[in-house]
């Protein structure tokens, strides 16, 4: 059975502090379907508080 | 604990170099998608901060399902319209029309049917629909549907920004466009029949308004839909 590439894009902005640890979360969430073709984009809406540098 | 080491290549960080809100930044998100990629998400965190807030969090899909609030503030319904089935558009402005207090405001905004750019393409004898969209309006059909939801029109207006960014650019091109002189620099550095149209086009829906690619509307809620959607559209 083929499974077709799913994409899943999660936009962030000033994340690390309003969001800290469910960051994190919403990551695994994406990450641990059951469907095994998958990739995840995490987009930093240019973010002033480090969440680039805290992904990264 | 870095994310990227934990998940190492499943995980794909890039950054943007402005903040264009969601819903340009998530356009510009897909420009990093693989090639290969047949469906797309849109994952919200902010959605599981709200529930671990102890906000209350609804998932429903708005053609089917009522939202299950009366007393909201403020509905911002922005790019969704047009990938409604049009059947259940009206639907949708009803529930959310039901979730809103009176006074209640209510934020749209939905591509313009009627614009320069999708005539020109008819013209040309090509589908002037976006071809992930099952149905876009004229500004009346939407003023029409949003009175009959239970609004007042507070304001009505077209919108320029879409006809400055929807074009095909380099990423690092396409950041840097703030004016008509960088979308001719895009057109000239990348001459692509959609990139000239656009910049033809410009100087033209910046004088009229009603040609412009995208319908805001604003309005507040001032008696609960009497519309039976179900009923009227069976």
């Amino acid at each position: 059975m083929s499974y077709p590439k799913v994409s899943i894009v999660i936009l962030i902005y000033n994340a690390k502090s309003t969001l800290g640890e469910v960051l994190d979360k919403a990551i695994r969430s994406a990450l641990n379907q059951d469907y095994p073709n998958i990739e995840i984009i995490v987009a930093d809406n240019n973010s002033s508080d480090g969440t680039y540098e805290y992904v990264n | 604990m870095l994310i990227k080491n934990k998940y190492s290549d499943k995980v794909k960080v890039i950054r943007l170099l402005k903040n264009y809100g969601y819903c340009l930044g998530n356009n510009l998100a897909l420009k990093y998608v693989s090639k290969d990629t047949e469906y797309i998400l849109f994952q919200n965190p902010d959605a599981i901060l709200a529930k671990n807030c102890g906000v209350d969090v609804i998932k429903c899909d708005i053609e089917r399902d009522e939202l299950g609030v009366a007393d909201a503030d403020c509905a911002v319904f922005t790019e969704v319209l047009e990938h409604l089935h049009y059947y259940r558009a009206l639907v949708a402005l009803v529930r959310i029309s039901r979730a809103l207090r009176v006074k209640g405001h209510l934020i749209l905004t939905t591509p313009n049917i009627a614009s320069l750019f999708r005539r020109l393409r008819l013209l040309l004898g090509k589908q002037p629909i976006y071809k992930y969209h099952v149905r876009e309006y004229t500004v009346d059909e939407v003023l029409e549907m949003v009175r009959e939801a239970g609004f007042d029109v507070v304001k009505a207006y077209y919108s320029i920004v879409n006809d400055l960014t929807h074009i095909d650019a380099e990423h690092n091109d396409y950041l840097k466009i703030s004016g008509y002189r960088d979308l001719i620099k895009v057109a000239v550095k990348r001459s692509t029949k959609l990139n000239i149209l656009r910049a033809l086009v410009y100087p033209i829906v910046k004088l009229v308004p009603s040609l412009r690619q995208l319908i805001v509307v604003i309005g507040v809620k001032v008696r609960e839909p009497s519309v039976k959607p179900f009923e009227r559209w069976g």
